[in-house]
């Protein structure tokens, strides 16, 4: 298992040096063509072939990981136990600070697509998620989940309505140009994803673990 | 929480068998067994046949509903 890890890791790496060798020899031999943006439309040279075969086994490296997930994921699910997740992962949750780059980005050039990114706050999940790792998937497991999906649903609907309600009723008052009600309906989805996820995993611990009896064998 | 009494505690004692071990049979995890002991798990109709025919007891003496 561990000799397949290292395989797994050591060919991002063999693709990883391929990208940087091929944009070294861009920079240097190439005019940096392929690194910095071209403004010609594309013409296709030999000299371009390091980048264009190091970009593609870049892609096929990350498609590959991919499938791997995809297909220890279905293993998990036949095998009827929640997938095996460290709880760790749990801190790319605080990618979702990088909502708050959508307040800079809107008053230096207009864009408010990085508040999308208050979604990531939804990573923090990983820390329920990986509590209950690789656990059985009985009947109490299920009708627990459904509980909490349906709870956290309805939490993140309710983030939205009220967003909604908010924008309408103050058009005009506070409200006055549309794209400060653009921005806040986007914020508000993207929060009510990030509640959504969070939740529906935290619930489901919380139900699973409500009560924590006396595990005492009598 | 459900109201009912459950005497499984008291049957799968008399089959000795422990927690884990009746969890495995009817494909439940043990967390699941003490929370139906404990009556605060109404399980389904299929896990309450399990249990029943692993433990070798009438569900209506496992799972006591009140009138």
């Amino acid at each position: 298992m561990k000799k397949k890890v290292k395989i797994i890791i050591g060919l991002g790496v063999v693709c990883l040096l391929m990208v940087l060798g091929a944009s070294w020899y861009a920079v240097t031999f190439n005019d940096s063509r392929l690194v910095v943006p071209m403004e010609a439309p594309y013409q296709f040279t030999v000299r371009d072939l390091p980048m264009l075969i190091a970009v593609g086994c870049m892609v096929l490296y990350l498609f590959f990981l991919l499938a791997l997930c995809y297909m220890k994921g279905k293993k998990d699910e036949t095998a009827h136990v929640t997938r095996r997740i460290s709880p760790k992962l749990g801190i790319m949750g605080l990618l979702g600070f990088l909502g708050f780059m959508g307040f800079w980005t809107y008053s230096a050039d207009g864009r408010i697509t990085p508040f999308v990114y208050f979604m990531f706050f939804g990573f923090f999940s990983f820390f329920y998620e990986g509590r209950m790792s690789n656990a059985y998937m009985d009947e109490r497991y299920e009708e627990n989940k459904y509980k909490a999906k349906l709870k956290a649903h309805g939490i993140a609907l309710d983030i939205v309505y009220a967003a909604l309600f908010f924008v309408v009723a103050a058009e005009g008052r506070i409200l006055k140009t549309i794209d400060v009600k653009l921005m806040i309906l986007v914020i508000a989805v993207a929060c009510s994803m990030a509640v959504d996820v969070f939740l529906s995993e935290y619930l489901l611990y919380r139900y699973d673990h409500a009560d924590e009896l006396d595990e005492s064998e009598e | 929480m459900p109201d009912f009494e459950c005497r499984l505690k008291k049957y799968r004692q008399l089959k000795e068998l422990t927690q884990e071990e009746l969890a495995v049979q009817v494909g439940v995890r043990r967390e699941t067994i003490m929370r139906l002991e404990k009556a605060q798990y109404n399980p389904s109709l299929k896990l309450a046949v399990d249990i029943s025919r692993a433990v070798e007891a009438p569900i209506e003496e496992i799972f006591i509903f009140p009138q």
